[in-house]
């Protein structure tokens, strides 16, 4: 078990290692070493969880202590590492995804400037997403957490020429913030009532404490301040307005931080803490609503983006919805299984649709274009023959999300909806059906629009597209075999009673939280499993159909910015989410720090330091009676203010 | 009998003190003695070689507890905390002094001398186990810092902070006193021994006159650390000091204020603490949103160093309010992690800092690109950032970790909700630095000379190291913390 922390010590040293000594290295060497350096990582990752399976399916968890980290009075925190089935999934998509996306990168940064600073970066991530995935207490899993939000902040302003990508890196930061302030909040309000922080403890306490009468107001209120933090990092309604504007970064980091892997923190952390929210259903109703509301809601403004990764932010923010409303409706197994899976098909749409702008770029610069927008889907079209491997397989990353039987994204989303259903949560159900439906068809007129029709760019920039490089599509490849067979691990029922290895996998995990509660997973009759499925399968197909018949059959060009009315230009415009956040908090908050700066600073401060210098001056001249009587006056003043209030509050108490 | 009287004072329990006199004076001696041009090295060298000495004092003498001078004053583990954080504050400010009153024109002996008779007057405070001794070492202290801020004689900015804040000190001094004076006709001594006994057996029965006094001393302390609506003078005071001082004034006397204050109110005054937490409640929550809106606007690191540290001791009061145990330790545990990445941050910006004599000096726009012309400065401040923001893993986030944590068990939860979202708020001016260190392009207008001298370097490091020990083993601290306010409790 001492290997363990070989797990983190490898990205650690990829950063120590390509932040200091690589200096002169070549380009080649350092992405290369990075990426090995995750490799290791994983295969660290993997021999963890063979000797995991080793053991006994009920005690299959293990703590590896490395040392005592605080021993404050009731508070004993220890630095460790907590591997059971949960974290050994986690840890196996983060170190496998990154791995592909560290090589891909190689060729996506070839040739930038700050090649190295990236890597450094992209290993420094790593290192705290497992930590965050790892930690055996909040501390720990805060300590990841943090990490990671700077990382993706360094990284989504990683390219600073226009000053809309540092403000966008700013925007997560700061959206980040109210999301740690429900995480800490809860923390503290954790270690009050059960006296602990470390995942062991909390549990056990918590369904000693709550276990008889669930809904108590303290746990209802950790388990929404966990909500919070959990809708911050993993973007959902109404803090989901960073995900979108963090696309400004590089495209391998919105594969792998924006899509795969730190987005699904919030999931994993609700998933973590199964045993509190079991304690608490009108939190689990809360949790579900704002899931199937965020999937619905982002879908919808899917519908009508031009940018294909924006399309892509908004099909992540609303896959991110479907994950937790599974962990709403008590299917915490189903929502990781939507995790892994959706790591799999999204990095690949991703990755994809890096290609596509890497090599969009490589045609505008061909001839001399630098107004057409490479990231535009209205200049794209026809691309299916210039680069066949790319648009393969994204379309079998686009069948996966879509929910077509046979590929991991029908199997996961199915079995969340199932869930769902069979848990009588039907409003839940129905915002995700439909948002299914919606699903399928943004994604296909994404695929129509770029890579079937004609070629809309500009003249002559068709010979500059190219496919791209080995290095790139190599990950593309590997990342589709997963995409398709990932969800075999998740067989529904129909398939027999054992089909769902993940489940098996996961069940000593939640059962703790099932049981304190004396919760049984609802489970569809066999003959409803079936009727679910076809449900969702002719939803998938209904979306599909009528994105053909529009893009295909019909030939519809998507509008230009200036020809958006009605309800399409609402969506367009994201449901002005944004104005109403600048016109509602944004924008009062700087006017209200400009009054208090005017009135109070300008008055007080500004004036004696410009105007009262000057009397300054006539006081060293002599005339001390003149001197700023009226302006330390005013200070005298108001601290006269403040002990008046201060004496009446004390003796009139 | 004069034999017991001498015994009685045990002299030698205020070693520590008596050295920083001698220091002190040594050092003005030196000044004389030397050559006009090389005494600042002398007197830099042993002002420095005696804060050594000061804390080493302090340091193995901390065995030998209890009061000195009649019960004048008490030392005990919570006396030798504050006294090796305080000196070892001012020895880092003397530290990398030298060459920094040498570019701003002060150069003289008086600036090492008042930090040091400063230093003596906030030891007093910590020890003071009487409200006269406390009165005592707040006005030595006071006087020193009004001088420190005028030093820089030819800067009108300078004597504007250092008249505005004597002026308003010597206003607070007033209530001071006349606090002081109430509680004595109440309970007729002012030694917080006694004072504790009378007001403990006067119990809900304690006079009004008592309340009063009990009112004015708890302005005065409100008033040395800072705190809104008492917080006037500080923002002047602050832009206009010589920039190590703004760092020394932000940290130390802060730090001797709260110092005072608790040993006051959660011994003397503990009895009436119903009271008093509501009113500091309201002081907490005004301190810390007014001190961040204000610092949400400003163009200069300095000034939004300067109110930020308003926002910094308002989460103090949170601490302090809690009125336990482990409010009290977190209030120390506080003040030396905010002392090490407030001087850290202090001296970066005096490194980074274009022109010293321009006002508009100190501007965000110098840090854009710094992480390519300086990358292990623009690493250092980026730690003292993510530390002042409250970032784990660094020490600030421990240091508001405890606070908030302590709140919320003391049932505080709703102030702690208002002291996180203000804490989240103060991201963004923090991180508006990292941005132009981190994100931003060089910009050639905009750079100016890099002020960086051996002694700062090894300060900046000293200090980084120090935020980030302290983030990844927070325990040590914090158990010499509770230690230290068990003496109080």
């Amino acid at each position: 078990m001492d290997y363990a922390v070989w797990i983190i010590l490898f990205p650690l040293i990829g950063v120590i290692v390509n932040g200091l000594i690589a200096r002169k290295w070549p380009e080649k060497v350092v992405g290369w070493f990075a990426s090995l350096m995750i490799m290791a990582s994983f295969v660290v990752a993997l021999m963890l969880t063979i000797q995991l399976a080793g053991m006994d399916p009920h005690h299959r968890a293990m703590e590896v202590k490395f040392f005592s980290w605080i021993s404050v009075g009731q508070l004993n925190l220890d630095f460790a590492f907590l591997i059971d089935p949960l974290s050994a999934i986690m840890m196996l998509v983060v170190t496998g995804i990154s791995s592909l996306i560290h090589i891909y990168s190689i060729g996506y940064m070839h040739g930038d400037s700050r090649f190295r600073v990236f890597f450094t970066y992209l290993n420094l991530f790593v290192f705290f997403m497992l930590i965050l995935v790892l930690g055996n207490s909040y501390p720990i899993m805060f300590i990841g957490w943090e990490g990671v939000g700077l990382c993706s902040y360094l990284l989504i302003g990683f390219w600073w020429e226009d000053m809309q990508k540092a403000t966008a890196g700013m925007k997560a930061f700061v959206v980040n913030r109210i999301g740690d302030f429900g995480m800490l909040v809860a923390m503290f309000l954790i270690f009050k009532h059960l006296g602990s922080l470390t995942f062991s403890e909390v549990y056990p306490a918590a369904a000693e404490l709550w276990g008889h009468h669930v809904d108590a107001a303290p746990v209802i209120a950790i388990t929404l301040m966990l909500l919070l933090g959990a809708a911050g990092k993993s973007a959902q309604f109404p803090l989901y307005v960073w995900l979108p504007d963090a696309m400004a970064g590089p495209t391998p980091v919105s594969a792998l931080i924006h899509a795969a892997t730190m987005v699904t923190a919030g999931v994993y952390m609700i998933a973590r803490s199964s045993m509190l929210y079991m304690l608490a259903p009108t939190s689990m109703t809360v949790v579900a609503l704002v899931g199937a509301f965020t999937a619905i809601f982002a879908a919808t403004i899917g519908i009508k983006q031009f940018d294909i990764k924006k399309v892509l932010a908004y099909s992540t923010v609303s896959q991110l919805g479907y994950m937790v409303m599974a962990t709403g409706v008590a299917a915490f197994g189903a929502g990781v299984f939507h995790l892994m899976t959706h790591a799999f098909f999204k990095a690949l749409l991703f990755l994809g649709s890096g290609a596509v702008i890497h090599t969009m770029h490589g045609a505008l610069h061909h001839v001399d274009d630098h107004h057409t927008d490479p990231q535009d889907i209205r200049n794209m079209g026809g691309l299916r023959k210039k680069i066949p491997v790319t648009y393969w397989t994204f379309l079998l990353a686009t069948l996966a999300i879509a929910g077509i039987p046979g590929f991991s994204g029908f199997f996961s989303k199915d079995e969340i909806l199932a869930s769902t259903f069979a848990h009588g949560s039907y409003l839940p159900y129905a915002l995700g059906l439909i948002a299914a439906v919606i699903t399928a068809f943004y994604m296909f007129r994404l695929v129509y629009l770029t890579f079937h029709g004609d070629y809309k760019g500009p003249e002559g920039s068709e010979e500059g597209i190219h496919e791209s490089p080995k290095v790139m599509t190599v990950p593309l490849m590997i990342l589709a075999f997963l995409s398709i067979v990932g969800g075999y691990v998740g067989l529904p029922v129909v398939f027999g009673e054992h089909a769902h290895v993940l489940k098996g996998w996961l069940e000593p995990v939640f059962e703790p939280a099932y049981e304190a509660v004396h919760y049984h997973p609802h489970h569809p009759s066999i003959g409803m499993e079936w009727m679910l499925i076809a449900t969702s399968v002719v939803a998938a197909l209904a979306g599909i159909f009528v994105a053909r018949n529009m893009y295909i059959t019909k030939g519809l060009v998507a509008k230009s910015d200036k020809e958006q009315t009605g309800f399409g230009k609402v969506l367009w415009k994201k449901y002005y989410v944004d104005e109403i956040y600048a016109a509602g908090v944004i924008k009062p908050l700087i006017d209200g720090s400009k009054v208090l700066w005017q009135k109070f600073d300008a008055a007080f401060i500004d004036s004696i330091l410009v105007i009262g210098t000057a009397k300054t001056v006539r006081w060293i001249g002599g005339g001390l009676r003149k001197v700023q009587t009226g302006v330390v006056g005013n200070y005298a003043v108001m601290l006269v203010v403040g002990v008046i209030l201060v004496l009446a509050a004390l003796l009139l108490r | 009998m004069f034999d017991n009287l001498i015994a009685g004072m045990h002299v030698g329990r205020v070693l520590p003190e008596i050295l920083v006199v001698v220091v002190a004076f040594a050092a003005i001696l030196i000044d004389i003695i030397m050559p006009r041009g090389r005494s600042t090295r002398g007197v830099q060298v042993v002002s420095v070689l005696g804060l050594l000495m000061v804390i080493a004092a302090s340091f193995f003498q901390r065995g030998d507890t209890g009061q000195a001078f009649s019960g004048m004053v008490m030392i005990d583990n919570y006396t030798t905390f504050f006294r090796i954080l305080l000196s070892a504050i001012t020895l880092l400010i003397i530290g990398v002094s030298e060459r920094y009153i040498e570019i701003t024109r002060i150069r003289i002996a008086e600036y090492y001398l008042m930090l040091l008779f400063a230093l003596f007057g906030m030891l007093l405070m910590t020890m003071g186990q009487d409200l006269l001794i406390i009165f005592l070492g707040i006005e030595t202290m006071s006087v020193s810092l009004y001088a420190l801020v005028g030093m820089t004689r030819h800067k009108h900015a300078s004597n504007e902070g250092a008249l505005k804040y004597f002026l308003l000190g010597a206003f607070t001094t007033g209530f001071f006193l006349y606090g002081i004076a109430l509680v004595f006709g109440v309970t007729g001594s002012t030694n917080i021994v006694d004072i504790t006994v009378f007001l403990k057996s006067a119990g809900s029965e304690t006079p009004i006159i008592a309340w009063a006094g009990a009112g004015l001393i708890m302005i005065a302390f409100a008033f040395k650390a800072a705190l809104v609506p008492f917080h006037w003078w500080s923002p002047d005071a602050y832009e206009g000091a010589p920039t190590t001082i703004t760092a020394f004034m932000s940290t130390a006397p802060k730090a001797a204020a709260f110092a005072a204050f608790l040993r006051v109110f959660y011994v003397a005054f503990g009895s009436m603490s119903d009271g008093w937490t509501m009113v500091l409640w309201w002081i907490a929550v005004v301190s810390m949103t007014f001190g961040n809106l204000l610092a949400l606007r400003q163009d200069s690191v300095k000034r939004m160093l300067a109110f930020s540290s308003i926002t910094h001791a308002g989460y103090l009061v949170v601490a302090f309010l809690t009125f336990g145990q482990q409010g009290a330790s977190a209030i120390l545990f506080y003040l030396v992690v905010y002392g090490i990445m407030n001087i850290g941050a202090f001296l970066v910006a005096i490194a980074v800092n274009r022109n010293e004599d321009d006002d508009k000096g100190y501007h965000f726009d110098d840090y854009k690109g710094l992480v390519y012309r300086r990358p292990g400065m623009a690493i250092a401040m980026l730690v003292f950032m993510l530390s002042l923001a409250g970032i784990p893993p660094t020490a600030g986030f421990f240091g508001k970790y405890y606070i908030f944590s302590s709140a919320v068990s003391a049932g505080f939860v709703g102030l702690a909700v208002i002291g996180v979202l203000n804490s989240a708020v103060s991201v963004y001016y923090y991180l508006r630095l990292i941005v132009n260190m981190f994100l931003t392009e060089r910009d050639e207008e905009t750079e100016g000379r890099i002020f960086w001298t051996g002694e700062m370097a090894q300060v900046v490091l000293i200090c980084v190291i120090l935020v980030l020990l302290i983030g990844l083993f927070p325990d040590t601290l914090l158990n010499a913390a509770r230690a230290s306010v068990a003496a109080l409790l």
